[in-house]
Order: structure tokens, then sequence, then C-alpha cells
């Protein structure tokens, strides 16, 4: 295809486009990050990197320029956000690839280019679809890099037949770098994380999404089953913002929101009992919690809670985890009211046999944690320990269970519990496949250009 | 000008000319290998010229923040964090106590052992106004503090000034941080240094008893000040010679001290032999300093690799020739020097070379080092290893500070704690930081001289941009990979291939900057002025992630950072800034370079030395003068926001001064020549 | 299949992103919990500079799987919520270690008393009683309780060994830590542990009333947590 140099397609395939899209990128992401001084991370990403328009105010350049100065400033600039740069420096290369790359091969050369290049996609894919070698990949996932490495040399030596020596690498670096993006896509829609906690000596079916919070209203059916009702954050902030209260009748009680926190602490009153002073809390409002303090926001919300007209009481209700759900009698059955943070039940039980915190020796920097769990799957009958440590995950239904840290009763210094990160990406072993893609195609190219440059030598002397 | 002199720098001759000045490079490479072989010589040797046998005390393994090592580390890290000052040599001096590089130790003694001097030491030291101002004092009494001035009660029933600065940071700990004023930092920063000289004291820290089962851990003398003295480790013969030890010291008795300190050396030679050793081994490396010494000899190779370049065109060729390998040797045995450190480091550690921000700055440093000489021996300009010997210096000294912050080969916190990481993606992606940096200080080196000087023919201005084109290249590769690979630790470790937090962005921008550089020149969107200007850019978007992100976190917030390191790295991007983007405003053919290939020098040969000695004096003499008066801490940081104009000033100074000089001898060549033979 | 159907389909989520969040029910079972191993009544014993000591450890008291450095011994047992068991711990200290007064204060902190001028009027410390080995004194804490997930309560025993030329030889302390409802389900194999504590060898204590090893049954005496 040879188009003149006014085709809208010329301009669209350009070097010039690539590299305004990729300065346009490290401004977005040098502002995503500026931005995390006083948002949160997932606000960020959901704001400038998952996002096709962002306004981007100018006052993430304070920071920068005037730490410390408290006024913020007026103003910012609207600016494409990270999936339309993405999208349109993905359409960028396949125009390149179309107008530069040319079929270069002839022949019979050709045809063994092409047997090869799909010979070797027609295995990738069937390692990751056929069940034994994907559970391989979910288990590990390092050793599969390296039996992809065969597959990929393949395609990689079919590239050459087809596009020549030269450009060969470049395919191959490109593709793996679509690939990783279109991983990243994958993860950015379809991955959920979230977290368990499991008390020393318990057991937890609940994943929680610490990103957003619900009121649970929970009634023991007795037989081993509980019944969970449950109000999703953006209700409660709405009816919150709107003076509404909330009566859908699947709640047991009318809800009345008084007043939503975003984010809170736990703060100790004094209270004189007599002749001594005990300690109360109350729950106080805080900033948000932003992304380079790498912490999480703990909602609270005071709601009041009416049975039909009659006003049951006015009560605080957190996410923060020691403060305990009230206990409310409504036509003989009890149900515990809580705020907390989204979950999700799993049809088995992590049990915590034993967790360990080891610190260095006269330090508080911890050396390690690990956790001895006891995995019960009632539908499969599967009954067995597990073991998880930093960096040693368990991994089992599709999901990971990383050590992530602990929660610990100061007072008595002792450790009560583990929590674990749950992760559920079922894109989580593209940016894999994409790193031993770009990787061969990175080895060929430089062998490419050694030979060549050895070649230029030689002829040179 | 004839040919065969641009030719020159290709044709370094390995053979003919004078035999002195073949020898030359061979009899320097010598010389300083023999000086370092004597320094690490000398420091296997005991060193005692006290009563006290301080430099054995320095050998004996002690365990504090989680790691095992020599008192002398112990000391000297103390030291440095309340002093911010390695040593207080002149002080220890005047008593006749002790050769320069033990005082760390003999404070730290004299403090554990409680004798009276230790608390008149003038060690704590103290900036700011507000605070000097919260303990009766003024700028005018001086930086540095003894401990007793805190401690004794400033008049009869008194209460100490220790009491008042624990409230005040007590009260400046609540204050949320982004909420504090510099007195607030400060006075928490005075405090933390107080505290650490009170365990110290105690002797609560490090922690002298060795555990005698496996699976027991180092106890200190004392565990809680409360409780008073750990049982537990005076039974224990470590404990009890350590008891000994401090007693005699107390009593001024020498004999007993050094027999008491042998036998707790003993005893833990025999009971904790690999730990001895490691600790004796890393009490040689503090006296050693090789970092130190270091620093001195990049300064010498630059200044070699400088002369090479700017001599060039004046010098006989045999006479280049051995100029630019004497700098090569320099280089090299510095190189040798460095690498050695860091595998003693590695050794010491047991773990990969990079496992905090000060080994980050080492590694660095090394990795543009190892690049550059690669670079030079291809190239033999003289601009790599002038690149590489500024790297190594730069490097160096962040390194030598941010060792204020406390012990170098700290422990690791326990989601970091993998060595097979930390082994891959960490050297990889600080290989791509090296590699990054090292592009630019080439593209500087070419800014600099092509603007000021006449020395960047075509021929040289094309070897510097196939040299740069070449690093990018590989920076791009390395900080791909690095990249990449620390998202699959990221995924092994948590689960999430990429989170967007600072760090991460940090590394992906680099990606970016060095695939924004290599597509631009693969579309000609830029010439060779284009692609140095971006190289240079490269810089700041390193130094924006290598040390940006980690500041996002407390230093954006934090009033502290404004006169510390928030307003160096301010500085630093605004120099840079400028070093991009005057190329850009000066057209090509102002540059002087290009200026003189159509015309003749602006000046008379004479009146050209004059004045470019003059520009490199000024510019050498403001440079020391800032130099000296920041180590002294009286020079307002935001002077060196003209640093580019001194580089400026120094090159264009020292670029007169060289043509001038050609031309006169030339012209003398010429008269020479004219003259009948007769004569 | 599930991984490519999932490729195919998830573009179609960004059309289908942005639903509305509605109010949920659903059942779910209830995590198997904890299953407190049944162990018998038992004898446990302890060496602390070159002497053995012994106790009864109650039934259903597990050892802590790791019992930290300043201890002499860490059990574990049920407490009333799931979340959150009992805990017995036993150490000791040599000399008087600041008298009973010091440590109950310091207890007092433990559970959020600040302020502390004294025990609060719920609060009970007994005399000190000879229990052969030296004297015990019997101390229960009331703490806040504000709907957390401590323990809000102490019931502990500081037994003071006499040294042989007088003052105190060494300082045991028996703390059991937990919320009302299992300190009263534990206070009476509280009472058991200390009233057995003994060095090895010495006969046991005649106990009316208290469990044996051998055979079960029996109330504790009402002297043992019983302040005067």
């Amino acid at each position: 295809m040879k188009l003149s140099k006014d085709n809208p397609l010329t301009w669209l395939a350009s070097l010039r486009l690539t590299v305004v899209l990729l300065a346009m990128s490290m401004y977005l992401i040098f502002v995503g990050t500026l931005a995390q001084v006083e948002l949160g991370i997932w606000q960020v990403v959901e704001k400038y990197f998952r996002s096709s328009f962002v306004y981007v105010p100018f006052d993430v350049f304070r920071s920068l320029l005037y730490p410390g100065s408290e006024e913020t400033w007026a103003y910012g600039h609207w600016f494409p956000g990270g999936f339309l740069i993405i999208g349109l420096l993905l359409v960028n290369l396949l125009a390149a690839h179309a107008l530069r790359y040319k079929v270069t091969g002839k022949g019979n050369m050709l045809w063994l280019g092409y047997g090869l290049v799909l010979a070797g996609t027609s295995v990738t894919a069937y390692t990751v679809l056929e069940p034994k070698t994907s559970a391989t990949i979910q288990q590990d996932v390092i050793v599969m890099m390296l039996i992809w490495a065969v597959p990929m040399t393949l395609i990689g030596v079919g590239c050459h037949y087809i596009f020549g020596s030269r450009k060969a690498g470049i395919v191959l670096i490109h593709a793996g770098i679509i690939l990783m993006l279109v991983g990243e896509y994958i993860t950015g829609i379809g991955a959920t994380e979230g977290q368990m906690w499991i008390h020393e000596q318990g057991a937890s079916n609940t994943i929680r999404d610490i990103r957003e919070a619900e009121i649970a209203f929970v009634r023991d059916l007795g037989d081993g089953k509980e019944e969970h009702i449950v109000i999703p954050q953006a209700i409660i902030e709405s009816a919150g913002e709107n003076d509404e209260p909330i009566t859908d009748t699947t709640v047991p009680v009318k809800v009345r929101v008084d007043r939503w926190m975003a984010n809170t602490e736990k703060v100790s009153v004094d209270f004189e009992d007599g002749d001594r002073t005990q300690l109360l809390w109350t729950m106080k409002e805080k900033d948000a919690a932003t992304g380079t303090e790498m912490d999480v926001d703990q909602p609270s919300v005071v709601v009041t809670l009416f049975d039909g007209e009659k006003r049951l009481g006015e009560y605080l209700l957190s996410t923060v985890g020691t403060v305990r759900p009230i206990q409310l009698e409504l036509d003989g059955q009890t149900w515990e009211v809580s705020l907390r943070f989204k979950e999700t039940h799993v049809p088995y039980t992590l049990q915590l046999v034993d967790f360990r915190h080891d610190k260095f020796t006269g330090t508080t920097t911890p050396m390690n944690y690990s956790s001895t769990l006891h995995l019960d799957a009632p539908e499969s009958g599967e009954s067995r320990d597990a073991f998880i440590k930093m960096n040693q995950p368990l991994r089992y239904d599709q999901k990971a269970f990383f050590q992530s840290g602990f929660f610990q009763q100061s007072a008595l210094n002792r450790n009560l519990g583990t929590v674990l990160q749950v992760a559920d990406n079922p894109g989580a072993w593209v940016p894999y496949l994409s790193c031993v893609v770009v990787t061969v195609g990175l080895c060929m190219h430089f062998v490419v250009s050694l030979l060549r440059y050895e070649r230029r030598a030689n002829a040179s002397a | 000008m004839s040919e065969s002199k641009q030719d020159r720098f290709e044709t370094i001759e390995t053979t003919g000319g004078s035999k002195v000045l073949r020898a030359l490079p061979y009899v320097l490479a010598a010389v300083i290998a023999v000086y370092l072989l004597m320094g690490a010589y000398k420091v296997t040797q005991p060193d005692e010229l006290s009563r006290f046998h301080y430099d054995t005390l320095g050998k004996v393994p002690v365990s504090q923040d989680g790691r095992v090592k020599p008192f002398d580390t112990v000391a000297r890290n103390a030291l440095l964090q309340i002093s911010q000052k390695q040593s207080l040599m002149d002080e220890m001096l005047l008593k006749g106590e002790g050769t320069s590089d033990k005082p760390a130790v003999i404070w730290l003694a004299e403090l554990m052992a409680g004798r009276p001097e230790a608390m008149q030491r003038r060690v704590i030291r103290i900036d700011d106004p507000g605070v000097l101002g919260l303990i009766g004092k003024t700028p005018e009494d001086g930086q540095l503090f003894s401990f007793g001035e805190f401690m004794n009660p400033p008049s009869e029933g008194a209460e100490p000034i220790y009491f008042e600065v624990g409230r005040q940071a007590e009260r400046a700990d609540k204050v949320r941080d982004d909420l504090r004023k510099p007195f607030d930092e400060h006075v928490i920063g005075l405090m933390r240094k107080l505290s650490l000289i009170q365990r110290l004291r105690i002797n609560a820290t490090p922690f002298v008893v060795p555990p005698e089962v496996q699976g027991d851990e180092w106890v200190p003398i004392v565990k809680d000040p409360r409780e008073g003295l750990n049982e537990f480790a005076l039974d224990r013969k470590a404990g009890q010679t350590w008891q000994a030890m401090m007693k005699a010291l107390r009593d001024d008795n020498h004999q007993a001290f050094n027999s008491a300190l042998q036998d707790h050396l003993a005893f833990k030679q025999d009971f904790v032999p690999a730990k001895a050793r490691k600790a004796a081994f890393e009490q040689g490396y503090n006296r050693y300093a090789p970092f130190s010494k270091g620093i001195a000899l990049y300064i010498l190779a630059g200044l070699m690799g400088l002369l090479a370049m700017l001599l060039r065109p004046i010098l006989p060729r045999d006479g280049y020739t051995a100029l630019w390998r004497s700098g090569m040797a320099v280089l090299m045995i510095v190189f040798v020097l460095h690498t050695a450190a860091l595998i003693v480091r590695i050794w010491l550690q047991g773990r990969p070379p990079v496992t905090n921000l000060y080994s980050s700055a080492v590694f660095i440093g090394w990795g543009i080092v190892g690049g550059a000489i690669v670079l030079e021996k291809i190239t033999k300009l003289g601009v790599a290893s002038l690149a590489a010997s500024s790297a190594g210096v730069a490097t160096l000294l962040v390194a030598l500070h941010l060792s204020k912050d406390g012990d170098t080969m700290g422990v690791m916190q326990a989601v970091l704690d993998s060595n097979f990481w930390l082994g891959t993606h960490v050297i990889t992606i600080t290989l791509g930081y090296s590699a990054t940096f090292l592009a630019g200080f080439i593209a500087i080196c070419y800014i600099v001289f092509g603007m000021t000087t006449s020395l960047m023919d075509r021929k040289m201005a094309r070897a510097i941009a196939g040299m740069v084109y070449a690093v990018i290249c590989f920076a791009l590769l390395f900080s791909f990979v690095g990249t990449v690979l620390g998202g699959i630790w990221a995924d092994q470790s948590w689960g999430r291939f990429w989170g967007w937090d600072p760090k991460e962005n940090g590394a992906i921008l680099i990606v970016l900057m060095n695939a924004i550089i290599l597509h631009a020149r693969w579309g000609h969107l830029v010439k060779e002025r284009g692609i140095m200007v971006l190289a240079i850019g490269g810089n700041i978007v390193t130094i924006w992630s290598w040390f940006g992100t980690n500041m996002l976190g407390v230093g954006l917030h934090a009033y502290g950072f404004m006169d510390g390191a928030w307003a160096v790295l301010t500085v630093i991007g605004t120099n840079i800034l400028l070093l991009m983007s005057l190329p850009l405003w000066v057209p090509t053919h102002l540059w002087y370079t290009n200026y003189r290939l159509k015309h003749p020098p602006l000046l008379p040969p004479l009146q050209q030395v004059m004045i470019g000695s003059g520009l490199l004096i000024v510019g050498v003499l403001t440079t020391a003068a800032f130099l000296t008066m920041t180590l002294m801490g009286t020079l307002n940081i935001y002077y060196w926001f003209s640093a580019w104009l001194l580089l400026f000033m120094m090159a264009a100074g020292l670029g007169q001064l060289i043509e001038g000089v050609r031309v006169c001898w030339e012209q003398r060549e010429e008269r020479l020549k004219g003259l009948p033979a007769s004569a | 299949m599930k991984r490519l159907m999932f490729i195919l389909i998830a573009p179609l989520f960004v059309l289908g992103c942005g639903e509305e969040p509605t109010i949920e029910r659903y059942e779910v079972s209830k995590p198997v919990g904890y299953d407190w191993p049944d162990t018998a009544l038992r004898e446990a014993e302890v060496e602390v500079d070159g002497l053995s000591w012994v106790w009864e450890v109650p039934p259903g008291w597990i050892d802590a799987p790791e019992v930290p450095d300043r201890l002499l011994a860490d059990y574990r047992f049920k407490g009333s919520t799931e979340s959150l068991p009992g805990r017995m711990t036993v150490s000791k200290i040599d000399g008087d270690a600041g008298g009973v007064n010091a440590n109950v204060f310091r207890w007092l902190q433990q559970i959020y008393i600040t302020n502390v001028t004294g025990p609060g009027p719920k609060d009970k410390i007994s005399e000190p009683m000879n229990i052969g080995v030296g004297e015990a004194t019997f101390i229960e804490l009331h703490g806040q309780y504000q709907g957390e997930h401590m323990p809000t309560r102490i019931a502990a025993a500081i037994v003071q060994i006499p040294a042989e030329g007088g003052g105190v030889y060494q300082t045991w302390f028996f703390k059991l830590a937990g919320d009302d409802a299992t300190l009263e389900a534990n206070r009476t194999g509280m009472a058991q542990m200390v009233l057995t504590f003994r060095p090895k060898g010495v006969p046991r204590p005649v106990l009316p009333g208290l469990e044996t090893i051998d055979e079960g049954g029996g109330e504790v005496p009402e002297q043992a947590t019983d302040e005067s």
C-alpha cells in the first residue's frame, strides 16, 4: 500500500503521532502521580488512567511548586485520559504496521513463515485454554514463561520469514506491548481485589473490598446459615445527600442517614466515672486517605432506624474494626446491624491455625509474616492445610491469597489475626505472556542489529 | 587546520613515541594501586595509640536494629545521626587521643561507660533558630551542643531542658504531618537524637550479649530502663565481661579494660565466629572508607579526561596518547576499587547490591562508570571518561549524604525481603537509571562544549551522538525489562501487576522518555541537537523517579523538606531545564563550534588567552567558594541556581584559553618556518 | 474455555459499566470455627533458675502456639466469642517487682483506664493469703467496655515467694485476660492453677472441692476468689 503524504492514514501511522502520544502519556502519568498527594490511589486510577477524558486541576502542581501552601489553586484543563491515549496509540501502532511493515517474504519461505506463526500461536492458545496447563499458569507462571518461550521463538522465526530480519523483532516487541495493554484492560474491568481477615483460631469465608462500604443487617437462620441484607455505599450516600430515608421493603427497618463520613478515625474522650477517668471513644471525620499515604478510608455513618413510624434510636456505625455491630430486636428476630466493607462470600472456609510475625531483634521492622491455614471446601470435600507467607501465596478457586499483614491488639501486644490479600484477576497471566513475547522480540532485534553492525564493520574494513 | 589533527583521536598510538610517555600510565596506575593496597593493609593492623584499646573495641560484634555489626559501625552511625559528621576529629586531636578514624568509638565507649566527659562532648547538632531559642541559645553559640547541656539543670532547682524538649516534641508529634511547622520537625528531630543518646547511655542499645541457644536472640544489658539491669544478660559471660569493661573505663583503669575487652572479644570469636569475622572485616571496611578515596580518584580521572579532550588539538600525538591512557588507567583503578567495595558490601550484607537509597546511589554510579569505560575504550575522546568521573563523584557524594540517615546496610522490610527479585528487578531497573544518566551526562558535555568552545568538530559531534544513541537503546532495554520484572514481582507478592503507585509511575516515565527519544530519532523528527536535549531531559525524569517519588509521600506536604532535599532537587531540576532550553534558544550557527567553522576567532590569540584564563579562574574560584560555603552550611542553596552559568563560564574560558594557546603556537611555528635556515 | 470467553466478552462489560447498585438479600453458610480440643486436667512444669515448678492446667486450656520470651507459660481457651479466645499467662520477676499496687496500676492501663488513682469500685484486691510456697494476692480489674473486641477484664494472682533472709525472692504473675463472660467461665480454673503452684516434689496441697487430675468434680473454695 503506497499512500500519499496528505492521506489521513499516513498521518495516523506516523512516528510523529507516536511521539506526541507518548509525550502525552508521560504528562498524564506525571499529573496522575502528583494527584495522589491529595486523592486516593483508586480515585486517581479511575479519574486519570481508566477514563477517556480527564479534567486536570492546576492544583495538582501546587504540592510540587509550593509544598506546604494551603490554598487550593483554581482552574485546570481537559486532557485525554488513559483509555483514549492508549486507544490512539494502538490505532497508531496498527496503522503503522499496516502501512510500513510490508510482507517481504516470497514463495515457500513465506508460507513456512505463516505456518510457523500459526503453529506458535496455536500452541500458546492451547496452553492458555487447556485446563491442565492453565492450572500450571495459575500455580507457577514462571515455569510457564519458560515453556512459552518455545512457541514464541517459532513465531519469531516465522516473522523473520514474513517481514524480513530487520522488522521481525520490532513486530514481536510491538505485539507484546499490545498484549500487555490488552491485559491491563482486562484487569481494569475484570479483576477484583479484596481482603480476608481471620482471627487466630477463627475461620472465614468472607472477602472484603476495602474500597467500598455497605450497611449490613445480619440474622442467624440456625443450621449454620446466616441471612444478610446489604445496602450499598452509593445508596447510603445518596440517601444522606437527598435527606430521604431508605424505605426498601427488603430492609427490615426504615433507615434515615443522618451523617455520612467518608473517612474517620477513632478518637478517645475522657469520661469521668466517679474518682477515675475512663477512656471512651467516638468517631471523628478526617481527610480522605491519599495515594501516597497507602492508607484506607474508614467510613462511618450516623443513622436513625425506624420500625414503621416508631423511632428505634440513633446509631453510630463504622467500618473501624473495633466497633461492634448493634443488636436489634424486631418481631422476635435478632438482627446485627453494622457498617462494614463490602463483603462477598466464598463457598469454602479458611481457618487460621497459626500466625507468625517475626521482627528483627530489637526493632519493630517485620522480618516475615506467615499464616498456617486449614482449607475446608464442603462442596468438593477438600480439606487440607495451607501455608502462606510473603511472596508465597495460596492459589485456589482462580484466586490468589497473599499474606498482606495482620491485625493486632496493641495493649496486650498479642497477634490477633492475619490479613490476606485476595486477588481474582482473569487476566493475570497476560503480562507474563507479553513479557515473553517482548523478550523474544528484543533478543531477535538485538542479535540482528549486532550481526548487521558486524557485517558493515567487516565491509568497511 | 590539517586533517591529520582532526583524526588524531581515532588513532591512539600504542607503539612509537617517547618511552617515558608510554610508561607514564603504567607508573601512575602502579603508584595509585600501591597507595590503595597499603591503605588496605593498614586497616588490617591494629592501630592503638591510646592506653585503651579502642581499635579492638571497634571490632566487637554487637546487634543493633536487627543486624549484627561491629561496635565501630554502631558508633559511626550514631555519631553521624547526632552530629551529621563522621568524626569529631578536631576536639579529639586536641586532647591527643587516638587517630583520625576512631573518635566515634571513643565517644560511644565513654558514653556507655558513663564517663563524665561523654556528657561534655559537643556532638548534638542544632540548626533551627527556633529550637536554639527553645534551649536558650542563639546562633552565636554555635551549632553543636553537649548532652550535659540538656540533662543538667541550667540553674539550681531548675528543670533540665531535656524535659521541655520532650514536651515540645510530644506536642509536635501529635500535629498532623502536613500541618507541621519547621520548628515542629526540628524539635522532633532533636528529641530523636537525645533519646538515641539516652538509650546508648543506659546500654539499652546496642545489644551486646549473643544468643547461647539456637533460635534465641541477642539481648541488651538493659532491656527496660524501669527494670534496671537485665539479669539474664548479666548471667552470661558476654554480659559480665562487657560490664567489667565499662567499669574499668569508668575507673580509668586501662589494664583492666584491655583485659576484659580481650576476654569479651575472645568469647565472641569463639561463640559467634562467623559474625565476629564479618564484624572485624566491616570495621576494616569502615576505616578504609573506599568511597571517600573513590571520590578523590574520580576527580583526578575526570580532570585527566577533561585535559585529554581539551588538549587534543595542541598536544603532540604521543603526549595526547599518554595523557588519555593515564586518565583511563586512573578511571579503571578507581572502578576496580568501586567494584571491590560493592562486592564487600554484598558479602557483608548477604544481599544483592541494591537494598536501599544509599546503595542505589553507589550502584548507579558504578553502572555509569562501567558503561562509560566501555564507551571511552571505543571512542577514545575523553568525553565518556569525563562524564563517568563526574557521575562517579556526584553519585558517591549523594551516597555520603544519604548515609547520614543511619545504617547503610540495614535490614529489609519483610515485603522486600527477596534476594531473587532484589537481584533481578532492582538491578535491572537501576542499570536503566544508570544508562539514562550516562546518556544525559554525555549530552551535557556535547551541549556545553559545543556551545562554548571550538573543540566539537563534526567527527567528534557524530561520535558523541552515536554514543548517546547506543546508551539510550540500552537504557530503554534495561528500564523496560526492569519495569516489567517489577510488575511480575508485585503480581507474585500481592496479586497486582500494575498499581499506578508513584514509584511504578516513575519507572514507566523513564521507559516512555527513552522510547520517545528513539522513536523521534527513527522518525527523523529530531537531529543531533534535539536528541541531546531530550537525553538531558532523561536526567530530570530519572531524578524524579529516583528521589522525587520517594518524597511525594512525606516530602511534598512537609515544610521540613524545603530546606533540605526538596530544595536541592528543585535546584538540580532547574539547572537541567536550563541546560535543555539554552541550546534551543541559541541558533546552532551561533554555537561557537559552528561559528568557528566559518569565521576566524573573535579575538586575537593573546587576548583569547587572557580572557579565557580570566573566565576560567573566576569560574573555578566561584565554584570553589560556593562548595566550601555549602559544606560549611553558610550558603543559601538557591545560589546554586547559577550552576549552569558557572559551567558555561568555565567551559568557555577553557575553550578560549586553549584556542588562544594553539593559535599562538601555530603562529610561532609559522614564524620559525619563515625564518631563513641560516638563522 | 472460561478464559477465552472472558476475553471475548470483556469489551462488552465496558458498555455494561455504571449499573445501578441495589439493595440485596442473600444467605450464606457461617464459617466453621475453631474446634477447641477437649484436653483433660494436666500438670505443667517449668524450670526457672535450676528449680522446677509445677501447677495444674484446667481442662480445655491449650498451650499457645508460641510462648513469648518474657513469659514462662501462655495458655488459650475458648472465649465467649469466636474472635476472642481467653488467655492466661505466667511470668516472674526477681525481687518484689515494685509490689502489688504498682502492678495493679500497670494492668489498669492495659485495659484503658488512664489517670489511675487506684482501683475502682468494681475492682477487687484480696488480702495476701498463704498458698504454701508464698503469699498470693488475687486481683480482679474491670476495664472499659464500649463494644470493643478487646479484653476488658483481668483476673490475676501475684505470688510473692519469700527469700531466705527475709524480703521477696521472686514475684510470680498469673494473669487471665478476656471479656466478662470468658472470665466468669474460667475463674475457677485460674484459681486452681494458682493454688496448685508449688516447687516440684512438694506434695499437692489438700484443697477440698478442687478437681484432681485423676478424678473429677468439685467447686473452688470461696476464699480463692473472694476479696476481703
